[in-house]
């Protein structure tokens, strides 16, 4: 697989964690080629999952063995759940009204709840050393991250024509964060 | 009084808790990815659980 993306940025993230997103787990779970690709590039990076994206990676299972299939996909030693206990629900709780707020103050008031809660946690971390491994580029934008990296897979539809497929690497940012929660309306 | 509560899991239900190494992985997706492609090929019906459509 054709693979795009520029290695200084990767090595500058060494050893930093990466949370990667529902789209990202689902293409790794169903793609062999993409599974050795993504995670031989990011093989020096932590890999998180966010309880959010469990869920939603598991949800459409409705066949047991289907489910059996993809709880065993997440044991996979390289994924790593998220500590997550009652302290923080709450902090993310909190944290998901005020992004929700953010959004809808700019004309984004309709993020799907799982990608609020998921940037929510992110901001409750409050850490330099998370990162956020997305395809979706219309729920997470330059708004509440910065755009730390691009990585480009060249791809083939079922009719044997090429396309680009890219992830975006995105870190929280919470000054950002903190200027527009403070252009909220009071 | 005590009352004791017994659970009963079916062992079909149980996912066990050991680590599975990223080449063990890799047979999990080739299974996944069949499944995905005999999904795609087949004919859609509303009825048709929507397993494999990621």
């Amino acid at each position: 697989m054709n693979t795009h993306f520029n290695l200084k940025n990767i090595l500058e993230i060494k050893d930093k964690y990466i949370i990667i997103d529902t789209n990202v787990l689902s293409d790794s779970s169903s793609d062999p080629e993409f599974y050795q690709t993504i995670y031989g590039i990011l093989k020096n990076n932590p890999i998180l999952i966010d309880p959010i994206v469990k869920l939603e990676f598991l949800r459409g299972a409705y066949i047991e063995k289907t489910y059996r299939e993809k709880s065993a996909f997440l044991k996979i030693e390289i994924f790593n759940p998220m500590v997550d206990h009652q302290d923080i629900y709450k902090k993310v709780y909190d944290s998901a009204f005020n992004i929700a707020r953010i959004y809808s103050h700019n004309k984004k008031s309709n993020i799907p709840l799982g990608d609020i809660l998921i940037t929510a946690r992110q901001e409750v971390q409050n850490s330099d050393n998370y990162y956020f491994l997305t395809e979706d580029r219309e729920d997470f934008t330059a708004l509440l991250f910065d755009r730390v990296a691009i990585i480009s897979f060249e791809r083939f539809n079922k009719d044997g024509q090429d396309y680009l497929q890219h992830l975006q690497l995105l870190k929280f940012n919470h000054k950002k964060f903190k200027k527009c929660l403070d252009n909220l309306p009071q | 009084m005590i009352i004791m509560k017994t659970t009963i899991i079916s062992k079909s239900n149980k996912v066990p808790n050991k680590k599975i190494s990223f080449s063990e992985g890799l047979k999990i997706v080739k299974s996944i990815q069949k499944k995905v492609e005999t999904f795609k090929k087949s004919e859609f019906t509303p009825s048709s659980p929507n397993e494999y459509s990621f």
